[in-house]
């Protein structure tokens, strides 16, 4: 069965078709939350009320293709992570006269396994993490984050600035040699 | 500046397989909102206050019955009571059937003390109120009852009418308030007459019109 007579059948509320849905990007899902949020627990937390919420609109969502599901279910699952996170953390502790924006390469993560690199990011502090994903991985403006999180741009440049340079450390830390362009 | 994501490593990390979910519980979770959800506790709290509230409202409320509704249990009914006349009779059917004491029933403590002293020990109750005469309301006479056939006594009162005697209105004439408004003496009148007035000409201010005088 393919994914767009899934949804159909997850619109009706086929609790079959649901489970097969959440089968098949339950795992990917936890993946991503699990580098927004603190624990495991809180990562699971954030996937139970998503696909909670992924089934509630699921009504309004217009199937395109698979790539066009894949984002819309993960940009709800980003959006419940922001949510708690900005429930529970402060994202304006950190001062933002740091280092000027340089320009910064991931190719040296290339290199690297990736669960590595997933455990380098979950030892982030939680500022430096959300901005990284949001704007490095995700590809969000400083502008958007900045929105998302109810901070100002200069804060959002400022975490990411800093979050690169303690990626690089942790990285030097594990015996990869930094590289920056 | 901004950077354009690493699609490569996003993929990596999002591919990245993780046997330690527990898919069968997660799912019981999502199909169980209600007990999974955090965050709801406000909304719980606030649902057990309405209702305590409710609760409480509905307590405190008299009792109100509906005509239609039938009660749980029938009362034996009550002889009507007798509401007395305007009348100082007293009605006999009040002493139809006086109310009997049981000779030997068992007296109160207080009572019994009351039999074999022979005095009453005074009762008070501190939850009555005390009628204390104010200090600021002078006590009236007791008005002495009198039977319509007494004859009438004759007495004497001295009834002192004060009335005012009017007053001589003055009529102020017209005369004298117009001496108020504009005064009594008739002053000069002090403006400029116009035949005071002089041509600009005269006083050299005006400009001449070289033109005209042209021949």
């Amino acid at each position: 069965m393919n994914l767009s007579d899934l949804l159909a059948r997850c619109r009706v509320q086929d609790v079959k078709a649901q489970r097969l849905v959440y089968e098949r990007y339950a795992g990917r899902l936890f993946r991503v939350a699990q580098r927004y949020m603190k624990d495991r627990m809180e990562a699971e937390d954030m996937l139970v009320s998503a696909f909670q919420r992924i089934f509630e609109h699921l009504k309004k969502f217009e199937y395109k293709d698979e790539a066009a599901t894949w984002v819309w279910m993960k940009t709800i699952l980003v959006n419940q992570c922001l949510m708690e996170l900005r429930r529970s953390a402060n994202f304006t502790m950190v001062p933002e006269n740091e280092a000027p924006d340089q320009p910064f390469t991931y190719s040296i993560l290339d290199e690297i396994a990736a669960e590595t690199i997933q455990k380098v990011i979950m030892e982030l502090p939680i500022g430096y993490r959300t901005v990284f994903n949001l704007v490095a991985l995700e590809g969000y403006t400083h502008t958007e984050v900045a929105k998302q999180l109810q901070i100002s741009e200069g804060t959002s440049k400022s975490q990411l600035n800093k979050a690169r340079q303690l990626l690089q450390k942790k990285l030097q830390a594990l015996g990869y040699a930094a590289q920056t362009r | 500046m901004q950077h354009k994501p690493d699609e490569q490593i996003r993929q990596r990390l999002e591919d990245l397989s993780d046997d330690s979910l527990d898919l069968e519980r997660v799912w019981k979770r999502i199909e169980e909102p209600k007990a999974s959800k955090k965050g709801y506790w406000p909304l719980q709290v606030g649902m057990a206050a309405v209702l305590g509230v409710l609760v409480g409202y509905f307590i405190h409320q008299p009792a109100e019955q509906p005509a239609s509704a039938k009660p749980a249990a029938t009362l034996a009914q009550k002889p009507s009571a007798v509401t007395p006349e305007r009348t100082n009779v007293i009605p006999e059917t009040l002493y139809a059937n006086p109310p009997q004491l049981p000779e030997n029933a068992p007296l109160p403590e207080q009572a019994q003390v009351t039999e074999k002293t022979g005095t009453e020990i005074p009762v008070t109750l501190d939850s009555l109120p005390v009628i204390q005469p104010s200090p600021f309301i002078q006590p009236t006479d007791v008005p002495v009852i009198v039977q319509k056939n007494q004859p009438i006594e004759s007495f004497e009162a001295t009834v002192t009418l004060t009335i005012p005697e009017p007053k001589q209105e003055t009529q102020l004439r017209k005369k004298s308030i117009l001496a108020r408004i504009f005064g009594s003496e008739k002053k000069s009148d002090q403006r400029p007459q116009w035949q005071e007035f002089k041509s600009p000409a005269a006083l050299g201010k005006a400009k001449v019109d070289s033109l005209k005088r042209r021949p």
